[in-house]
């Protein structure tokens, strides 16, 4: 608002500016140019004098200068004199009424056109300082606060290279945010200054496995094997000495590995989803019996989900090898679908979010995956999924809603309409025949 | 927000660039005292506006405010502070609101001390200054908007080019802009004049104050430009006949002409029509510059092609200028009173002598500089005009106006005694010959065409002063009162003489590095001495070392004369880490005017050695310390009282009624 | 003299100045004004012994030799023909294998490319626009990926 009232306080100036010798009484009638050729010849005469005392003009030569000078006086003097109709007149005539309405009217008109087209009405201004500060309602604001952290903080290491916590703090987010080859070198500069720590060298591993295109290096076993001996229960080390177990193939450690982290795992870590499928992949190919539906609710339902996906998509061993190991295992555990699952960007940010971040990013995943099957609802493993979310999220009134919806719109086709109601069942949700398909 | 002000200012100043363009104009042919005076109300209002909106660009820079596209594309949150602010005309849409701003502030200058010029050329003046704001402002806004909006903001900036983060690239091309804009001065006097189809007796004392100026900031630009090449390319040479340079050596050569044939017409009323055309000539060789330079053309003729709005805008702009102004050069000019008469051997002759050869000169370069451009688009084929072409063309048409320099001051107006000039010049011509015999005796008669471009020079630095010297007359009238005489000469004359021996400078400074500069290109390993210019240069071998955001490897090398170390030098090659980017820092050692300069080439393929260019440049610091003195002959000219307008300071009681116009 | 006598004597000597220069601006573009060749152009036409040229095109991969000296000798492709080129001093900063150069010279015996300038600049990305020009005038320029077809397969075949 306040914005606006400027720009019309500066139109309002120019136009004051503009218009204001419209009525000015202090315009007289300006005077006539001949008068003026008459006072540059006399100020011409003047210093040629000057010139002829300070003696820097010979005589002679100021003489015919003189007579020429003199000669042009006596013309400007004639046409001076002569007529007057070379004086202005001085009273506002109807035209330069006219050309005054033109200004009040065209000035304002043509700039607040022409801004309404140019401009971005309203764009606050974007500095750094005020990127610093996390905007309330996230968005740009909060992105630009980690870039402005991240900048502030890469000034201070150029000027105090050997800061070890500096390097330490910005590490992780680097690896978050996808700068890989920086968090490498962040992670071994802290380690360098402040010595190893699991924390750290399971990070470092992290990035080397990123960074080697999923594969898990020897180098990256090594360092998480280290954390792993400082902090026997550190998850996130585990999980990837298990995923270098089953990129390896020795399935039956692997297997044992996914195992124990699940135990360990809280029901809704972010690395559950991939460690089940793993688990389930690796036992098939160590040659164990798959596992018993229903050992623990939700997650059973997980299992057996993936054991239906595993007949058409390759190991997630292989996969690993090409993509991010991160993500192949969800790309599977979704039945291999299109469409809005966590890429592996997201499923790396999500280890290394805190539990809020964790829990909008995971919503936001979830909305977009409603949306999707608003639009295109035929799609069967997609309202599994969602329904499984919503149950995980708590949400059980949504759950309850998409599986009503999820029945309706598959009331053709059995195997799909059974499929769904044994997961309502699983989950407790009550299946009501006849849900009113979108 | 203020970024959005900064934008919406920008358009208000279109807006009343378009209403300056019609009513004073208009006012002057009705004769209405009220519209004429809308032209000064304008002008200072768009000078202010222009002034804020390039103060909201600076701050967008200064704060990093990345959701300025122009400021996400050519800054950097962790640029210096200095380079932060250089960087918001070092680029394309940030410089060209900075030729406006000088533009405007050229109006605002014409509006406030214009106040004893008569009215309606004020008026016409400012007008017509109005249509070039315009049309550059409607090319800022369609094709090169600075305060285009980024949404959401970028986390970092893109540039950190390491390169233009120079204090040498900060300053040269507002000196150059407001040498370029400066011209737009006399070009508004001459087609304001024109409309009127009447000169007014003031014309060419604003003309060429005005010009002087601009003339005096394209020097120093021009001149600094070179400098920042010489040593920031590494390639030891200070002028390369470049299409970008030569765009800025057009106008100061044809600059250099409309100076001395204003001249002409302040004090003679001579040379009227051929002052006119030289005002829209060299304002013209300003926008055909600022053409090749923003249009991408040089760059290459079909990235023109693809992209060709912002081209294709600014050469609508010349077309509707130059023909503009030209058309109606033709349809007007036989109404101009022609002026005083004088004889061919005169100060007047020796003025159009002056010009006749610095406009051929400038014709010369400007055929060299669009030929190949229109070759490549009638026919396809691609030369390339280089150094051979301009030696062969421009230097042979500057001898004659280098010889004929000293006679101008010397002759009198009107009617010339060219016996009693060559007379007075006797001690010059002495010298020059002088000059021409030890030279040749030094150079055991090999270097004939050097010899006499060292008397050429002798000839400029002696004769350029012997004027001076004539007129404090102290042959007759002993030391102190010559010394008095001096003094009351008019600045004028001191400016004249400086500007020339400046020229004589420039000079004896190039003849004596393209003919005695020594190059040695020899591959040298830690321990090599080779010898140059009488020095001896030994390899120490090379280091590394880190920058702030680069590595480079170092050759050291010490300078010794007859044994003596003198110190040591070192020259580079740097590697930009961010931008793979490599360069070579020169290594430069100035003793008195000549330098020493050193350049590292690769090192040899079995290492340790490495490849150097050693150049010994003899008096090479004189060729910018000559322009130097040019520019100090123009502000001492410019300082001349008798330049300043002739103001009709007393009024007759009859005009006393119209004072009030004046404030 | 009268004075139409004076002024015709000055007409005279104007005309007179500006049609030497023209004599000059049109002297000097016969002969010191360089034409583009590409290497096929050499190859195919052979241009007089001491026409100045600018030759433009890649740099051969493997076929740059440095002498023990400052000489550096190597070869310029078009991609189908390539011109030896030998040139003394220092290169510029960014003259690679396999990168676009323009290098300014005469052809000498042997079809020896002599060259007095060699021009490389700008970035690493860096062609020189007569270089382009000429490659995609030819068909020989790979549009998708702007940069030359086949540059190294081929152009070692001469």
């Amino acid at each position: 608002m306040i914005f606006w009232f400027i720009v019309a306080g500066m139109t309002l100036g120019v136009v004051l500016l503009l218009v204001h010798p419209f009525f000015s009484s202090r315009i007289g009638s300006a005077e006539a140019r001949a008068a003026h050729d008459v006072e540059v010849y006399r100020a011409q005469l003047e210093e040629l004098e000057a010139d002829v005392e300070r003696g820097t003009l010979s005589e002679a030569e100021a003489g015919s200068a003189r007579a020429e000078i003199g000669r042009r006086l006596l013309k400007a003097n004639a046409a001076a004199g002569g007529r007057g109709d070379d004086e202005f007149a001085a009273p506002v005539g109807r035209k330069s009424i006219l050309a005054g309405i033109a200004v009040v009217v065209l000035v304002p008109a043509i700039s607040l056109a022409a801004y309404r087209h140019f401009g971005a009405q309203g764009l606050p201004d974007l500095p750094l300082s005020a990127r610093a500060q996390p905007a309330p309602s996230g968005g740009v604001g909060e992105d630009g606060g980690i870039g402005m952290l991240i900048a502030g903080a890469e000034e201070r290491l150029r000027a105090e290279p050997e800061d070890g916590e500096g390097w330490a703090v910005v590490a992780p987010i680097y690896l978050r945010m996808g700068r890989t080859e920086d968090a490498i070198q962040a992670f071994r500069n802290a380690n360098r200054l402040l010595g190893p720590n699991p924390v750290r060298d399971s990070g470092l591993g992290e990035a080397l496995t990123q960074s080697a295109g999923g594969e898990v290096t020897e180098e990256a076993r090594g360092l998480f094997e280290r954390a792993l001996q400082a902090r026997p229960d550190y998850l996130p080390a585990r999980f990837f000495v298990a995923l270098d177990l089953s990129q390896e193939g020795e399935n039956a450690d692997a297997a044992a590995a996914w195992e124990a982290l699940i135990e360990k795992s809280q029901p809704d870590a972010p690395w559950m989803p991939i460690a089940q499928s793993a688990l389930a992949d690796a036992r098939q190919k160590a040659g164990l019996p798959a596992l018993a539906e229903g050992t623990q609710p939700g997650e059973g339902a997980q299992a057996q989900t993936q054991a239906q996906a595993e007949t058409e998509a390759p190991a997630p061993a292989q996969a690993a090898a090409g993509g991010s190991p991160v993500a192949r295992p969800e790309a599977q555990a979704t039945a291999g679908e299109p469409g809005p699952g966590p890429g592996p960007e997201e499923i790396a940010a999500a280890s290394q979010m805190n539990a809020g971040e964790r829990v909008a990013m995971i919503e936001g995943m979830v909305s977009r995956l409603a949306e999707r099957l608003d639009t295109d609802p035929n799609d069967a493993q997609g309202w599994l999924r969602l329904i499984r979310s919503y149950s995980v999220l708590g949400e059980d009134e949504k759950a309850q809603g998409a599986l009503d919806r999820a029945l309706g719109v598959f009331s053709k086709d059995d195997t799909a309409r059974q499929e769904i109601s044994n997961l309502g069942r699983s989950l407790g949700l009550e299946a009501r025949e006849g849900g009113t398909p979108q | 927000m203020i970024v959005e002000l900064g934008h919406y200012a920008l358009i208000l100043a279109l807006a009343a660039s378009l209403i300056q363009s019609v009513v004073p104009a208009l006012g002057a042919r009705r004769g209405d005292a009220r519209m004429m005076e809308v032209g000064q109300a304008s002008s200072l209002g768009v000078f202010l506006l222009l002034g804020f909106a390039f103060s909201a660009l600076t701050v967008a820079y200064v704060n990093s405010d990345f959701s300025v596209l122009n400021v996400y594309q050519n800054s950097h949150s962790a640029k210096p502070m200095l380079f932060k602010i250089s960087g918001v005309w070092g680029n394309h849409e940030g410089s060209m609101l900075l030729w406006v701003l000088i533009l405007a502030l050229f109006g605002a200058l014409v509006a406030s001390f214009g106040r004893d010029l008569p009215p309606t050329l004020r008026a016409n003046v400012l007008s017509v200054q109005a249509w070039i704001l315009t049309a550059f402002l409607a090319f800022i806004l369609f094709t090169s908007n600075p305060f285009t909006r980024l949404f959401p903001a970028p986390f970092e900036g893109e540039d950190l080019n390491p390169i233009l983060q120079d204090v040498g690239l900060a300053i040269h091309p507002p000196l150059l802009y407001l040498g370029y804009v400066g011209f737009s001065i006399a070009f508004s006097f001459a087609v304001a004049a024109l409309m009127d189809g009447k000169i007014d007796a003031a014309w060419a004392r604003w003309v060429r104050p005005w010009t002087l100026a601009a003339w005096i900031f394209l020097t120093l630009g021009i001149s600094m430009g070179s400098y920042w090449a010489y040593y920031e390319l590494g390639w030891g040479g200070w002028w390369f006949w470049d299409p970008v340079e030569n765009a800025s050596f057009m106008p100061w050569l044809s600059g250099t002409a409309l100076l001395h044939s204003a001249v002409v017409m302040e004090k003679r009323s001579a040379l009227k029509v051929w002052t006119i055309l030289l005002a829209i000539l060299t304002f013209s060789l300003s926008l055909l510059g600022t053409f090749l330079v923003r249009s991408g053309v040089l760059t290459s003729v079909h990235a023109f092609a693809t992209d060709p709005s912002r081209g294709i805008f600014i050469l609508m702009i010349l077309c509707v200028f130059i023909g503009g102004s030209l058309a109606l050069f033709a349809f007007r000019a036989s109404t101009l009173e022609s002026g005083g008469l004088f004889q061919p051997i005169s100060r007047e002759g020796a003025l159009v002598l002056n010009n006749l050869f610095l406009t051929t000169a400038t014709a010369t370069v400007l055929v060299g500089t669009l030929y190949p451009l229109l070759l490549e688009m009638l026919t396809g084929e691609k030369i390339s005009v280089g150094e051979p072409f301009f030696n062969l063309t421009f230097a042979p048409l500057m001898v004659p106006l280098l010889l004929a320099v000293p006679f101008g001051p010397l002759l009198a107006w009107k009617r010339g005694d060219i016996a009693g000039a060559t007379q007075r010049l006797y001690w010059a011509i002495g010298a020059a010959l002088l000059t021409v015999i030890i030279a040749l005796a030094l150079t055991q008669g090999t270097e004939v065409l050097a010899s006499l471009g060292l008397g050429l020079g002798i000839w400029l630095l002696i004769g350029s002063l012997v004027d001076l010297v004539e007129r404090a007359n102290f042959r007759k009238v002993g030391l102190s009162t010559g010394f008095a005489r001096l003094k009351g000469l008019p600045r004028s004359a001191f400016g004249t003489a400086l500007a020339h021996f400046g020229l004589g400078v420039t000079v004896v400074g190039i003849v004596c590095v393209s003919a005695f500069q020594t190059e040695v290109v020899t591959t040298m390993a830690p321990g090599d001495v080779r010898g140059a210019g009488g020095y001896e240069i030994r390899f120490d071998g090379m280091s590394e070392r880190d920058g702030p955001n680069y590595t480079e490897e170092v050759g050291n090398f010490t300078v010794m004369e007859n044994g003596t170390t003198l110190g040591t030098m070192e020259s580079a090659r740097r590697l930009y880490t961010a931008r793979q980017m490599p360069t070579t820092e020169a290594g430069i050692r100035t003793h008195w005017f000549s330098q020493l300069y050193l350049s590292l080439g690769d090192s040899t393929a079995n290492g340790g050695a490495t490849v150097v260019r050693i150049w010994y440049k003899p008096f090479v610091t004189l060729i910018w310390i000559g322009t130097i003195f040019m520019a100090i002959g123009g502000v001492v000219s410019l300082a001349d009282r008798r330049l300043r307008v002739g103001a009709p300071a007393a009024r007759k009681s009859r005009l006393a009624g119209a004072a009030g116009a004046r404030g | 003299m009268t004075r139409k006598g004076k002024r015709l004597l000055s007409i005279g000597g104007m005309v007179s100045v500006v049609a030497v220069a023209a004599a000059l601006v049109l002297t000097a573009m016969s002969d010191s004004v360089a034409y583009f060749n590409s290497p096929t152009d050499i190859v195919e036409k052979t241009p007089a012994p001491g026409q100045r040229i600018r030759l433009g095109g890649m740099v051969e991969t493997g076929s740059v030799v440095r002498d023990q000296g400052e000489t550096v000798t190597f070869r310029v492709t078009d991609t189908i023909q390539s011109v030896p080129v030998t040139y003394t001093g220092i290169l510029p900063d960014l003259f690679r294998e396999g990168q676009g150069v323009v290098a300014e010279g005469t052809l000498g015996p042997d079809h020896l490319f002599l060259a007095d300038t060699v021009l490389a600049k700008h970035d690493e990305n860096y062609m020189p626009k007569e270089v382009v020009d000429d490659l995609k005038a030819r068909g020989l320029w790979d549009h998708d990926n702007s940069r030359p077809k086949a540059a190294d397969e081929k152009g070692a075949g001469v």
